[in-house]
């Protein structure tokens, strides 16, 4: 078996191994029932991909398997995100607004990514191009929703919690990585069918090893004990004074 | 080329801000050991010193132009970094919070509420004071009051306030209820 070969079968069956575990922590752990779009999205990356290990790889069958099963992934993707994002938005009631704020800046994101994207040259490969040109919107709104994700989240200094930290840095890795990729080979050709493949596969494997790190390692639950006294009270009501004089209503 | 430029820009800004959240040297605060090992201590006197208005009345009569705004740059960045360090202890304590709030002890958990409450309520603030000093260090030489933007303030002080309430509420009848 040739050097590249060997390490494209790595990169391949790695991911299935890891990602068949974290679904088994996830429900020994129960953690299905908190994220069910990221459990889903897991179990059916395992269950496409232990497919496609049996089917004979010249096939039409694999090739459709392989399509759909990435057009399907790439939505449970999306819907992951979602999922975290409202499993961290859920402790503060008053921010649920801004749940639904990012529904629309995620509409109006994709209508400027597909303009945007749109105006790409189209090569003779047709068919390969516009399932590059769907993955490639999918995956700009990806990011930009993880973008939103992480500002938000640092800005109002809301608490990450353990796992929704990891498959969003799963996610935020590979979504990244992928993008650059995919902008690379179908827009700017700038690298081959043989490298593509591969380098993508690594990112995956990337992101795989992240959501491993956090599933596997289990969350620290130390009681707190107590809890200290602070100035926050003063603080607020220095900068309330300060604001109002401030700001014009 | 556009759209190259912007799917490159915002997959380095999306590897960046993971980078941000991911990297090692970050305080962990799991306890109240962690909290007083990595909170930062700022003087509030010092700090409405800095933003007094008399005080900088008093500077901008005493001293030629350039002087002034000179002097009136260092204290209001003296100012925005010690916003900087109380919105980390807020963010810390509300990280603290939130692990006391799923401890069984109910008088703990109301306390924590108390404090996420409260270490919320400071990042909102946060969110109007920075951007005003950030322009007034711009321009140090401006006096004047900005438009309020987005959810109008006290609202938003309000709802928070309520849901609070209402938070309280729904643990005292579970409590009631067990």
């Amino acid at each position: 078996m040739s050097l590249p070969r060997l390490i494209s079968s790595a990169l391949w069956l790695i991911p299935i191994a890891l990602q068949a575990a974290i679904a088994f922590v996830m429900l020994r752990r129960c953690l299905f029932k908190a994220f069910p779009i990221f459990f889903s999205y897991t179990a059916f990356i395992v269950a496409r991909d232990f497919i496609l290990l049996l089917l004979p790889f010249t096939g039409n069958l694999y090739s459709t398997v392989f399509w759909w099963g990435e057009a399907a992934a790439i939505l449970l993707s999306l819907g992951v995100i979602l999922e975290v994002l409202w499993h961290l938005i859920r402790p503060y009631p008053f921010l649920r607004f801004v749940f639904k704020l990012v529904w629309a800046a995620a509409f109006v994101a994709t209508a400027v990514a597909l303009a945007l994207l749109r105006a790409g040259p189209w090569s003779s490969d047709q068919l390969l191009e516009s399932i590059i040109f769907m993955e490639r919107s999918a995956r700009v709104l990806q990011v930009g929703l993880l973008i939103v994700l992480i500002s938000l989240m640092s800005r109002l200094g809301l608490t990450w919690q353990h796992y929704s930290l990891g498959i969003a840095a799963g996610f935020g890795i590979y979504s990244a990585l992928d993008l650059v990729l995919l902008e690379l080979r179908a827009h700017l050709h700038a690298v081959t069918d043989t490298a593509f493949v591969l380098m993508r596969s690594a990112a995956y494997n990337l992101a795989v090893v992240i959501w491993a790190f956090y599933f596997f390692r289990p969350q620290s639950l130390k009681p707190v004990g107590g809890l200290p006294g602070t100035d926050v009270a003063n603080w607020n009501d220095a900068l309330t004074e300060l604001v109002n004089k401030w700001y014009r209503r | 080329m556009v759209s190259t430029l912007t799917i490159l820009f915002a997959s380095v800004l999306s590897l960046v801000l993971v980078w941000a959240i991911l990297r090692p040297g970050l305080p962990q605060v799991r306890s109240l050991e962690d909290w007083e090992a990595n909170k930062h201590e700022v003087d509030l006197d010092a700090f409405q010193i800095l933003l007094d208005s008399t005080e900088e009345q008093y500077l901008r009569e005493s001293l030629p132009p350039s002087e002034f705004r000179f002097f009136q740059k260092r204290r209001l960045a003296l100012a925005l970094r010690s916003l900087e360090l109380v919105g980390k202890n807020a963010a810390m304590l509300m990280k603290l919070g939130q692990l006391a709030r799923g401890e069984a002890n109910p008088r703990l958990a109301k306390e924590a509420e108390e404090l996420i409450y409260g270490a919320l309520r400071l990042r909102v603030n946060l969110l109007y004071a920075q951007p005003y000093l950030w322009l007034k260090w711009l321009f140090p030489g401006w006096t004047l009051s900005v438009p309020a933007f987005e959810v109008p303030y006290e609202e938003l002080l309000h709802y928070l306030s309520r849901v609070r309430q209402q938070r309280q509420w729904d643990r005292k009848q579970t409590l009631t209820a067990t």
